[in-house]
């Protein structure tokens, strides 16, 4: 049973002179109880936006299509109404950089503290209580809540993050990239407190990063965005093993490995512009292995190991 | 876009500047465009506004009209100077320290500090009552007084310009300080200092009016601030002559705006500001996709 | 406090630096030889050198003695607490009512940026921060004429009235007065509060709040003015320090008398001894406010407490 179900989820930011980014152009997501899924792709590929859009984040001047429903609430159609009333409680979410994520001038303790008191879970009391509970199982002395977010070091802070987000009991934990700030030693930390953390409590994460260490070592799934739309989910070791989609395959190349001697590519041209309407498959024009049926638009396809590419579906390529 | 282009294209600096070439206008050619003299009577004492006397007249029968006329003429004349000097002190200090740095910095810094904690209206009344109010006096002490914002943002602005680099780069040519400042730092300082003594004007307006009003204005010259004065000192208020001190206000209130609209229009298009906000009264909106989104 | 001890050199030079001195004054009168305005001199210390003259003068001050009024020979310190007395209600009264209304309606603006509510605010706040305060002062005096009392802080008139009479009496006199300061004000607040609360709207916390489901209201004052209001508290303080004196133009249009009349009066007198006593004590008050300033943002901001 999917705990997130994004279904044809569309995001569009409209500027003030009439024209429209359409940054998500149809998203179909859908994660069970307790599964780990990393969403990997360039900066700018929606795929932040769509984590924002499926827990009602988006700014007044976004436009939403398609719908989202998280622990069987849809999400969208109410509007701020009902994106609220997911919001913590079922879904929460930890963020890129926890230093201007938090507020600085209120004590660490009472930032993981009063949402639990304003969903009203508990008393204040209890509240704080379990604010000790959850530093403790972040790995942090119950003394952090005593602090300021400035006095603590970016891992700490990192910590301090992840325990607000677990405090209200969420079942789905997003992630924007939350190690890319981090030194990387501390990287790995988080990132092994994360998998250890959502496996203990059987939280479902959907973490979004352009980090394909920190996917490999955290998740189980790992979906390839490009250009505002899915083109390759699978078992994140396969997709890191064996990427069926070129541009996984050329994305996975252009990332640099320690002790492996290969040449490092880079991927020519540039993502296509969101302001212009595209007409097909969107890497087409970057794609070596393009061909006449990239002018139409390629669905995701396959069993366990899904991609969209017409390349691929022919068996021109594989 | 250059930054002049981006300036002009913003309406409310525009509708700013305009303002201001209006009243210098009228302060250019006030002998001309007075109806009547505003030294002598031309009618009835507090006469309300009438086709001969359009904004009414004052409590001698003087035409309220080139009262105002002949004001603008010494308060644009106040304004400009004092803005002039004010900006003259204020950007050197600004450039010659930022540009030096060291404990010349230091000494600038600590003096503009001091001066900005010192009230001006107080210091500017002692000053006047103690050496005197022609309005040559006037133009110094309110330059004296203002001359602070303009050394803060300026100094502020080579400084960072100096740790940009090129400055170090040009000296290891062999450029002279005096070529350096005039061709790198006075270019990109210069709308800074536009933005500065238009603001100047505002605060010096500002301040004539305040000080024509305690009765320390040139008492030969007319000005916006010496009509106010004058219409509370005698008796506008008990006669309920409102257009004897309204249309002097008016006229300070709206070069006041124009000169804010021009100088904020130049600072926010130096620093265009970034990031929206994350909360408003309304949410995102939904959507459906249409056959064109999905192709 | 650096800044305290060069106010006081700063405006004992100041006064110096006038063409003669006080028995230049009284030196008008026929009757007073030379022999005798020397030893007046001398009596006043006034033929010592400078620097002794400014110690004597800060030994006199550290004991709360800033010299004799020319005008009653009264001295200046009592003079001016008196004067302090009526103005620091009135000037604090008008700034509360500037920062409770420029703060809601700053806040509203910035919520709602760029709709036609906030262009509205915006614009009219500009224009507010564009007018003369005395002639906003006068046209206050014209329209309420009768209904308020416009001049005094007391009816003269009011002779063994009750408690209950004289304080209504004392608050309707006020009215007009730190009305007009908060209209002073109140522009330049709601231009501030605006643009710092634009600035914490789009903070990172903010999104932080609002996932975790926090309604709008309490982000926006609990989450974004909280951080929002440092500027502020530093306008205000501010603000206040400059209105012990900054006063003058609101004090002279509605007969307050206040710090900032009495300035003027002495300027009318050329009471010099009065003038150098309130400009000090105008001066420290802008420095005491401005450390108060400096404490409450400590208290506020967990960052600056280091």
């Amino acid at each position: 049973m999917s705990v997130l179900e994004m279904r044809d989820l569309h995001v569009w930011f409209d500027a003030p002179d009439g024209a429209s980014a359409h940054a998500v152009r149809g998203v179909d997501l859908a994660v069970s109880v307790g599964e780990r899924v990393g969403v990997l792709g360039e900066s700018g590929c929606g795929k932040t936006t769509a984590i924002l859009a499926a827990m009602g984040l988006l700014p007044s001047f976004a436009s939403v299509g398609g719908s989202v429903h998280i622990d069987g609430v849809d999400v969208l159609a109410g509007g701020e109404k009902s994106a609220r009333s997911v919001r913590w409680t079922h879904a929460a979410m930890i963020f890129q950089g926890a230093m201007s994520a938090m507020n600085p001038v209120h004590r660490i303790g009472k930032q993981i503290a009063d949402p639990m008191v304003f969903h009203k879970q508990c008393t204040p009391s209890t509240a704080r209580e379990r604010t000790r509970k959850v530093l403790e199982l972040v790995g942090l002395p119950a003394s952090v809540a005593q602090r300021y977010p400035h006095e603590l070091s970016g891992g700490m802070r990192q910590r301090a993050g992840i325990a607000m987000a677990v405090a209200c009991e969420p079942k789905v934990l997003f992630a924007d990239e939350p190690t890319t700030a981090l030194d990387v030693v501390v990287q790995a930390q988080i990132g092994d407190l994360l998998s250890e953390l959502t496996q203990r409590l059987g939280l479902a994460l959907v973490m979004v990063t352009h980090d394909i260490g920190m996917i490999a070592e955290t998740t189980e799934r790992a979906v390839v965005m490009y250009a505002g739309v899915i083109v390759e989910d699978g078992r994140t070791f396969d997709v890191l093993t064996a990427p069926r989609h070129p541009y996984t395959r050329l994305l996975l190349e252009a990332t640099p490995v320690v002790n492996r001697d290969r040449p490092l590519v880079s991927i020519p041209g540039t993502p296509p512009r969101l302001d212009e309407a595209i007409r097909g498959c969107a890497f087409a024009a970057r794609c070596p292995q393009a061909f006449e049926a990239c002018t139409t638009r390629p669905t995701l396809l396959g069993e366990a190991h899904r991609v969209a590419c017409h390349a691929v579906e022919k068996g021109r390529f594989s | 876009m250059s930054l002049f282009r981006r300036v002009l294209h913003k309406p409310t600096v525009v509708a700013g500047a305009a303002i201001i070439i209006l009243f210098a206008f009228v302060a250019v050619f006030a002998p001309v465009l007075e109806p009547y003299s505003p030294y002598v009577p031309s009618g009835p004492t507090f006469a309300p506004p009438s086709r001969s006397h359009l904004l009414g007249t004052d409590d001698a029968g003087v035409d309220m009209l080139s009262l105002v006329i002949a004001g603008t003429q010494n308060s644009m004349m106040v304004g400009f100077a004092a803005a002039a000097v004010a900006v003259i002190i204020g950007g050197a200090l600004g450039i010659v320290s930022g540009y030096r740095g060291g404990w010349g910095e230091t000494a600038v810094v600590g003096v503009t500090d001091f001066f900005l904690v010192i009230p001006a209206l107080p210091l500017m009344i002692v000053l006047a009552a103690l050496f005197g109010q022609t309005i040559f006096q006037i133009v110094i002490i309110i330059a004296l007084l203002a001359w602070m914002n303009v050394t803060y943002v300026v100094r502020a602005q080579v400084h960072t310009l100096r740790e940009r680099g090129f400055v170090a780069r040009a000296r290891s040519l062999g450029a002279g300080d005096m070529y350096i400042i005039r061709r790198h730092i006075l270019p990109p300082v210069a709308p800074l200092l536009v933005a500065q003594t238009v603001l100047t004007v505002a605060t010096a307006v500002f301040a004539e009016a305040a000080l024509a009003f305690i009765g320390l204005g040139d008492p030969r010259r007319i000005s916006w601030g010496v009509i106010i004065q004058n219409a509370f000192d005698r008796t506008a208020v008990s006669a309920g002559a409102w257009w004897a001190i309204v249309p002097p206000g008016v006229c300070i209130a709206l070069l006041v705006l124009g000169c804010f609209l021009v100088g904020q229009g130049i600072e926010e298009a130096m620093n265009p500001r970034l990031g929206s906000a994350h909360v408003s009264p309304r949410s995102f909106r939904l959507r459906r996709p249409t056959p064109e989104d999905v192709q | 406090m650096v800044i305290a001890l060069v106010a006081t050199l700063f405006s004992f030079v100041l006064f110096r630096t006038l063409p003669g001195d006080a028995v230049t004054n009284i030196a008008q009168s026929p009757r007073i030889t030379p022999e005798v305005q020397a030893a007046l001199r001398h009596n006043f210390g006034l033929d010592r050198p400078l620097w002794t003259q400014y110690a004597l003068y800060m030994r006199e001050l550290a004991r709360g003695n800033l010299g004799v009024s020319f005008t009653d020979a009264q001295p200046v310190s009592g003079k001016i607490i008196q004067a302090a007395k009526n103005t620091i209600p009135m000037a604090l009264l008008g700034t509360m009512m500037g920062i409770i209304v420029g703060t809601i309606i700053g806040v509203n603006a910035a919520y709602r940026q760029g709709s036609a509510r906030d262009r509205v605010i915006t614009g009219s706040a500009m224009i507010l921060y564009s007018l003369p305060v005395q002639w906003i002062g006068l046209l206050m005096l014209v329209w309420f004429a009768g209904v308020l009392p416009t001049s005094g802080m007391s009816d003269p008139y009011l002779i063994d009235a009750g408690f209950w009479a004289t304080a209504e009496d004392r608050l309707l006199h006020i009215i007009l007065p730190a009305t007009c300061v908060a209209l002073l004000l109140f522009g330049a607040f709601a231009l501030v509060v605006r643009s710092s609360q634009l600035e914490a709207l789009s903070d990172d916390h903010v999104l932080t709040a609002r996932a975790k489901g926090y309604g709008n209201r309490r982000v926006v004052w609990r989450e974004a003015f909280r951080s929002a209001m440092l500027p502020l508290v530093s306008l205000s303080t501010l603000t206040l320090g400059f209105l012990i004196g900054g006063g003058i133009l609101v004090e002279t249009v509605f007969g307050w008398p206040g710090v900032g009349r009495l300035t003027v009066q002495a300027v009318g007198a050329r009471d010099y001894p009065l003038l150098q006593g309130l400009f000090l004590v105008i001066t420290l008050s802008v420095v005491a406010f401005n450390f108060l300033g400096d404490v409450l943002h400590a208290v506020l901001d967990p960052r600056v407490a280091e």
